[in-house]
């Protein structure tokens, strides 16, 4: 069991469909993240091939679900579930979100933007202290994709994330490819956005692809799908913030179209290579 | 976003005929109800997939047009109630059978029934199943053992031959013809980390529905006046499946 702090390392979010090929050689990848409401379940053969995994690896628990931006109290059913799953696992890092999925009545499945405003911020940091204090721990919490402002925003998104955690004591999930989708989606600038960041309280980086949707007047927006290898421009920033912060846990993810192992592997192979200095194209 | 205006953009969002909620955000009226329609499309098809996981031989039966209309219906009038999407859809096939245009098919919501618990069982705790070879117990004590359902196992009682359907559509089998049409019961549990479904016999569902009742062996045969010996097979096979284990 992996519970030591991590300061670098590249994994992948993990797909049952991989699990053969990983656990025959679990040395391509560092650590390894799963999605915490897919464990809630008691039992079965994912918290079989979980266990084995954690045997070899660091463990990154990544929650989707909990609605820490949503105006309704954390539901303390799904408080529970976390802590027991943090408590089976004892994960290296514990992330969620900063979003709402669900009003209290239903779960909406998507991540849903949060209004960065002073009342939204102060009962963020109330979600949040109530979650480290049930699991006894630091979280990270990550920034969203978004594809819409709020009228009722009058803080820029890293400011928001930076006195969350300043207030919280949380770490942050820095998502590259969520930052760039929002600079392009919203405006402003990766730069603007990292010079915003306290970026010693970075603790994991999450680097995936995204779709382009074209909307009726010709601009584009650009989708957080998970389903393509991450962007060159996305791994620039990665560089970027490499040379700023130093290394980071990070994560690939690409949850659709699901590619086959060795082609993730490729890209795990490619953010090594960035994350040890090898590849210097700027 | 305050929690009225929080209700109002998760209203919009589950309910295609509501407007979006255009007052919340910042920019051209037409550009953000195009962008408002991305978050539609995503919380409609991640519920949709939610389903289409659920029911793969449902999907077949219907085809995948067809499975994807009635299920954007589903998740408006019954959405998920909570991010464990794995517990979702229970209420899915009896929605099938309400719809008028499947009325004529009532055996949609058995085959539901079928992969619900199949997901179910999926998920289910982990349980040592009784093992005779291990147990302490002699051949006479058995008798007085109660024994209790693994926690995966569902049973499934239809009125249409179900298991067979279900089964065709996984092996691209035929459907069972109009003479064989005749009710099933099927069996559905998990053995050690397999997914396992079997169809049962009458007398097998009354020894099963006896011994979830906390019944030994000994008794559920008093029960049913069916002579322990009777009963050796059936539970011989029922033990040998891996789906009872010491209550």
């Amino acid at each position: 069991m992996h519970i030591a702090p991590l300061s670098r390392g590249i994994g992948v979010a993990f797909k049952p469909q991989h699990f053969a090929a990983l656990i025959a050689d679990i040395s391509g990848i560092d650590l390894l993240e799963i999605h915490a409401e897919n464990y809630f379940g008691d039992g079965g053969l994912l918290h079989h091939q979980l266990e084995r995994l954690c045997a070899l690896l660091p463990l990154s628990i990544h929650g989707v679900g909990l609605s820490l931006g949503g105006a309704a109290p954390l539901n303390p059913q799904h408080l529970q579930k976390l802590k027991q799953l943090c408590d089976r696992y004892s994960p290296a890092l514990v992330s969620e979100h900063l979003a709402w999925a669900g009003d209290g009545q239903q779960f909406l499945a998507d991540l849903l933007p949060v209004a960065y405003t002073t009342d939204t911020l102060n009962r963020s940091v109330d979600h949040v202290a109530q979650l480290q204090d049930v699991l006894g721990r630091r979280v990270l919490i990550e920034n969203p994709a978004s594809y819409l402002r709020l009228k009722d925003s009058h803080l820029r998104e890293a400011d928001f994330l930076a006195e969350l955690s300043a207030r919280s004591g949380c770490g942050l999930l820095l998502d590259l490819n969520n930052l760039l989708i929002n600079c392009h989606n919203n405006g402003g600038t990766a730069d603007q956005y990292l010079r915003a960041l306290p970026l010693h309280s970075i603790g994991e980086v999450h680097l995936a692809g995204h779709a382009q949707h074209r909307l009726n007047n010709g601009r584009t927006l650009l989708i957080d799908d998970h389903g393509s290898a991450v962007t060159e421009p996305t791994l620039r920033l990665y560089q970027r913030l490499l040379r700023l912060a130093g290394s980071r846990p990070t994560i690939i993810e690409w949850d659709r179209q699901v590619p086959s192992w060795a082609r993730l592997l490729q890209e795990v192979t490619r953010a090594r290579q960035y994350q040890r200095g090898q590849i210097n194209d700027t | 976003m305050t929690p009225d205006q929080q209700r109002q953009f998760s209203q919009a969002l589950s309910l295609p005929a509501e407007p979006a909620p255009l007052h919340l955000f910042a920019g051209a009226p037409e550009e953000c109800e195009q962008r408002f329609q991305v978050y539609r499309n995503n919380v409609s098809s991640a519920r949709v997939d939610a389903l289409r996981q659920t029911f793969p031989v449902l999907e077949r039966l219907l085809g995948a047009d067809y499975f994807s209309a009635v299920a954007a219906l589903f998740v408006r009038t019954a959405p998920p109630p909570s991010p464990t999407l794995h517990e979702y859809g229970d209420g899915f096939g009896h929605f099938l059978r309400q719809l008028p245009a499947l009325s004529g098919m009532p055996w949609l919501s058995e085959v539901a029934q079928i992969e619900r618990a199949r997901v179910r069982a999926l998920h289910a705790a982990d349980r040592q199943a009784f093992n005779m070879a291990t147990s302490i117990a002699a051949p006479a004590q058995l008798l007085a053992v109660p024994l209790a359902w693994h926690p995966s196992v569902s049973l499934i009682r239809a009125a249409s031959p179900a298991y067979s359907l279900w089964h065709s559509q996984r092996r691209s089998l035929p459907p069972p013809p109009a003479e064989q049409w005749q009710p099933e019961d099927v069996l559905v549990w998990r053995r050690e980390f397999d997914l396992q479904t079997a169809q049962v016999s009458g007398e097998q569902c009354t020894l099963l529905n006896q011994l979830r009742q906390g019944l030994s062996l000994a008794d559920a045969a008093a029960a049913t006046g069916r002579a322990p010996a009777e009963l050796a097979a059936d539970l011989s096979l029922l033990l040998a499946w891996g789906c009872l284990c010491p209550a």
